[in-house]
């Protein structure tokens, strides 16, 4: 059979999926990591090649996405992957943030996971990234809910694994399973509605249904639902407390997976949801009292999250922290629903996953060297760990978004959306996060520069294959901060297609 | 060929990779500390004859999207912070040798990082100057702010990390929360950030607009010191003195006040600064800030510390003429920059060379020393007649169009300002050197005696003479200089 590139999207999902089927099988050792590496590469090659062509289709016919039928099913009745330019762009982001921490955590993954549980860590990361994936392509509400069971169930087996089996770790755990559940559950819910509503689960019907039918209780009771079990699944403030918890109990791999991936795809769902599902004209959706309560949320995750995370007595729950205030300015973007600030919104995500998961990874380093991320231990560490440290700093400084970081660009577009779409107290709150986010960032600086050097001894040198993802992550956060123009187009358009506006 | 614009950013960022790249041969690391301020100056002069030509340079760095970018432009304003930024650094390199190595030793702690945060500054210094648009211009002042962190707590000790919490808390804030504000308000009144002759708000904004604007951006600009953003400067002087010299009399508070008066010619234009009401009021700052400041100096003991609060007020000539905006007073703001600078840096450098020679750091213990130290107390006479603005100095010169600047916008009360900071400024200064010459020396004045003390070594004292010769050639050829002031006048009328 001649190959055939419009059977590509399927790849997306099946290429980690059959990996992850057969990680067990290769083992625990050195192969199941080389089976894990190969199968994110070949999904972020597919992925980027999506990007490419989709992008190149879109200069053409604005708005053009790629559809797959699964199974030769035709939509609406079959399932239906859809890939848009934010798919693809978050795929691509997705796959090769896996393909980045993969390389990362080899001897982590020996180091933090005793042998008896690791068997099955690769299979469950491939499967987590399956999970993942698919949320992000598929066209059919169901099957979202399906996928995104997949990566929880997942990622929670994932977190238990951790090295401290604490009391305190598996509450994390058990808390997030608690409230990851219950969010997935509420998801469930909303979609059931919608179905009872128009009788079908494909996104794309499910709008054209709402379109002809008025907005009634059920259609808001639905979205209600939607938008609580999405805010649990990225962690938006009041719904974050599960977070900071369990990214600090999970291995450092997993850490850094689930800060740069899995609430980012928690917010896709929630753009993709309210632009291509439930914006229906009439619909008071991107005004009034929907934005002052989304909009007072993400203002309160940007103040608290950066006053918590000034708090904090490790890098990891630092890190975990500054996520939460992070998440605030994605939202903020999205939710005033401003073509600039959603553009600003979808850089801020692409970004954010580089330099957060960049952060992570150096945190990962640090377990790795030193066996813990407690600030007291981390005295001195610009001299004990010059590049790891120097490593934190433009990461930290990405986070403050100061301007040659790539945080500046995202931060700069929410910034402009915001003021022109009249909320210029959201604006003040994204400047206000800036000068606080300088706060915990300097705090480990101190630590780590004005410090004497303290006596923990170093367990292990610093391996290539940890430091390269770092610096290419970093140093992409560096590179697209001075000449982002290609993303910062890519977003655009994205953001243009997604809310239906023609350019 | 590479453009001179961005080779005058790559010499430094490559000095600073080596500062960290050549730890290990420490003789080969100070050649180079040598060799690459001479390469920028020699860089900045070659495109000296283009900048009085008048001709247009520009280099893009990086696209933004929606017509935004990093990029670089020569103008006659950049050029004359540029020309004094690198043509003080060279001296400061010389003169840091003989300070640190004369009170920490030749393998002093943290020297890497002093000789990496040192280059980083002066890149960013030359990136403001050759800023052709407003975010260009926040991105290199952010990084000047980051990157003299390192050398504000370079002590490492608990009053070091303070000020260093004071520095970053007051100028990290400032330019976040209006700075930034006011540039992305720029952008969405105006669809620009290009910095143009004449200022880009003509005709785009209303009059409220341009007010709101103009008190968002000078008071964006921690680095001039204008009160209530004052604190970080006498926090600074924690710094050890070469740092303080470069850095808080030359291209960390000069970025400030360079900022400003480009705000003032090429964004908001001086024709709008004109006619608002937020200029009436940043000036009254100001002149309050010089006032202030003066007063403060009176009273401060500690010789660096007098000269810092000395500094906010010179500082604020700047920004009064920046305000004022009439053609005069811009020239003269543009001037102040490198008469100041002159002399300025001479006074740092005395200070640093009493310090280093006798310990010595108060006003007080310095009767008489003169005589001990005739090269350092000759060169802080001429650097304080200059810094005052007097006769034979090159200070004269910009005081002078900055008086005549208020004369010319009939702001009478400002130009009273001017004259009686001057008075407290022949209070404040001039007693030092001439007590060192003709006061008794005390016995009971010193951390030592002062009979167990000569001069400084002789690369302190180098670049202290050279800086005040400066001062004096600049009075009788005040040459280049004035020339570029001219042609700002020119394209500010």
């Amino acid at each position: 059979m001649k190959p055939d590139p419009s059977m590509l999207p399927v790849l997306i999902v099946l290429l980690p999926l059959v990996g992850g089927v057969l990680a067990p099988i290769l083992g625990r050792g050195i192969f199941g990591w080389l089976l894990a590496l190969i199968t994110t590469g070949l999904t972020t090659f597919v992925c980027a090649s999506q990007l490419l062509l989709i992008q190149a289709q879109n200069a053409l016919t604005p708005g053009f996405s790629v559809s797959y039928p699964l199974g030769g099913w035709p939509a609406p009745h079959g399932i239906e992957l859809k890939i848009d330019l934010l798919s693809a762009l978050l795929a691509t982001l997705v796959s090769g943030m896996g393909f980045m921490v993969t390389l990362f955590s080899r001897q982590g993954v020996d180091d933090e996971i005793p042998s008896d549980r690791r068997r099955f860590f690769w299979s469950l990361w491939l499967l987590a990234i399956t999970g993942l994936l698919g949320i992000l392509i598929t066209g059919d509400a169901f099957n979202v809910y399906v996928l995104l069971e997949i990566s929880s169930l997942t990622i929670y087996g994932l977190i238990a694994m951790g090295r401290q089996r604490t009391k305190q770790a598996l509450t994390a755990a058990l808390n997030y399973l608690v409230l990851g559940s219950v969010g997935a559950s509420f998801i469930l819910i909303a979609i059931g509605l919608l179905y009872a509503k128009t009788g079908t689960l494909n996104m794309a019907d499910i709008h054209a249904k709402l379109l002809l039918a008025p907005v009634d209780a059920t259609v808001l009771t639905a979205r209600a639902f939607l938008l609580a079990g999405v805010g649990l699944k990225m962690a938006l403030f009041p719904l974050h407390l599960w977070m900071p918890a369990a990214y600090s109990t999970a291995p450092s791999a997993v850490a850094a997976l689930l800060a740069a991936t899995a609430t980012k795809v928690g917010i896709y769902m929630g753009m993709r949801f309210i632009f291509s599902v439930f914006a229906v004209p009439g619909d008071e959706m991107l005004s009034g009292g929907n934005v002052l309560i989304i909009g007072s949320c993400c203002g309160a995750a940007i103040f608290f999250g950066s006053l918590g995370a000034a708090r904090q007595p490790s890098l990891s729950l630092l890190l975990a922290y500054s996520s939460v205030a992070q998440i605030g300015y994605i939202v903020v973007g999205m939710t005033v629903g401003h073509i600039d600030a959603m553009t600003g919104s979808i850089l801020h995500m692409v970004f954010h996953a580089l330099m957060k998961g960049g952060l992570f990874l150096c945190a990962g380093i640090l377990i790795y060297r030193l066996g813990t991320t407690r600030l007291e231990d981390l005295a001195g560490l610009g001299q004990r760990m010059p590049w790891v440290s120097a490593a934190i700093v433009v990461g930290g400084l990405g986070m403050i978004g100061i301007p040659g970081t790539a945080g500046f660009v995202s931060k700069f577009y929410l910034l402009k959306g915001l003021i022109l779409s009249g909320h210029p107290v959201l604006a003040g709150m994204v400047l206000l996060g800036s000068v606080l986010a300088a706060i915990y960032v300097w705090r480990f600086v101190e630590v780590a520069y004005l410090r004497p050097a303290s006596d923990t001894p170093l367990r292990n040198g610093l391996p290539f294959e940890k430091f390269l993802p770092v610096l290419i992550l970093l140093g992409a956060s560096i590179l697209l901060g001075i000449q982002p123009g290609v993303v910062v187009d890519l977003a655009r358009d994205a953001a243009q297609q997604l809310m239906g506006v023609t350019p | 060929m590479i453009s001179p614009l961005l080779l005058a950013i790559l010499i430094p960022a490559f000095g600073a990779l080596l500062a960290w790249l050549l730890k290990p041969m420490r003789p080969l690391r100070n050649l180079f500390n040598l060799v690459i301020p001479a390469g920028l100056l020699a860089v900045v002069l070659s495109i000296l004859p283009e900048a009085l030509a008048g001709e247009e340079m520009t280099f893009t760095i990086g696209e933004l999207g929606s017509g935004l970018s990093f990029a670089l432009a020569l103008t006659p304003l950049g050029m004359i912070y540029a020309l004094v930024a690198a043509s003080l650094w060279i001296l400061n390199t010389i003169y840091s040798y003989g300070y640190m190595h004369g009170l920490y030793g030749i393998d002093f702690e943290g020297q890497e990082r002093y000789w990496c945060a040192f280059a980083m500054a002066i890149l960013s210094a030359m990136g403001i100057a050759f800023s052709a648009n407003m975010l260009t211009l926040f991105l290199f002042y952010e990084v000047m702010t980051f990157s003299t962190w390192p050398l504000v707590t370079h002590t490492r000790k608990p009053e070091a990390k303070r000020s260093g919490r004071i520095y970053l808390g007051i100028l990290v804030g400032s330019s976040t929360l209006f700075m930034l504000t006011a540039t992305v308000l720029t952008w969405v009144w105006t669809g620009t950030l290009d910095f143009k002759d004449g200022g880009i708000l003509n005709g785009s904004t209303t009059a409220g607009q341009a007010a709101v604007l103009i008190l968002l951006f000078f008071f964006g600009t921690g680095k001039t010191a204008i009160f209530p953003l004052h604190q970080w400067l006498p926090n600074a002087m924690v710094a050890p003195t070469p740092v303080s010299a470069l850095l808080h009399a030359v291209a960390v508070v000069k970025a400030g006040v360079f900022t400003v008066l480009k705000i003032s010619t090429e964004l908001v234009g001086t024709e709008v600064m004109r006619g608002s009401w937020g200029a009436e009021v940043v000036a009254w700052f100001a002149a309050g800030t010089i006032l202030l400041t003066s007063i403060i100096a009176l009273t401060r003991p500690e010789l660096k510390a007098r000269l810092a609060y000395s500094t906010i007020g010179q500082l604020n000539y700047i920004v009064l003429g920046a305000a004022v905006a009439f053609p005069m007073a811009i020239e003269g703001g543009a001037l102040h920059i490198a008469m100041h600078a002159y002399g300025k840096i001479t006074l740092f450098f005395a200070a640093g060379a009493i310090y280093v020679a006798s310990h010595k750091t108060r006003v007080d213990q310095l009767d008489g020393i003169g005589r001990r130290m005739p090269w350092t107390m000759t060169a802080f006479m001429i650097g304080s007649l200059s810094t005052l603005g007097l006769p034979p100095m090159g200070g004269t010169w910009s005081k002078w169009l900055l008086c005549v600047g208020m004369i010319e916008a009939h702001q009478w009360a400002f130009l009273i300002t001017l004259l009686l900071s001057t008075l407290l400024g022949l209070g404040y200064l001039l007693p030092i050197p001439v007590r060192a010459f003709f006061a008794k020396e005390r016995a009971d004045a010193g951390v030592k005696g002062h009979e167990d003390h000569g001069e400084s070594p002789w690369a302190c004292r180098i670049p202290l003479i050279l800086s005040s010769l400066a001062c004096l050639i600049l009075f009788f050829w005040p040459g280049i200089y004035a020339q570029l002031a001219k042609m700002i006048e020119g394209s500010a009328s």
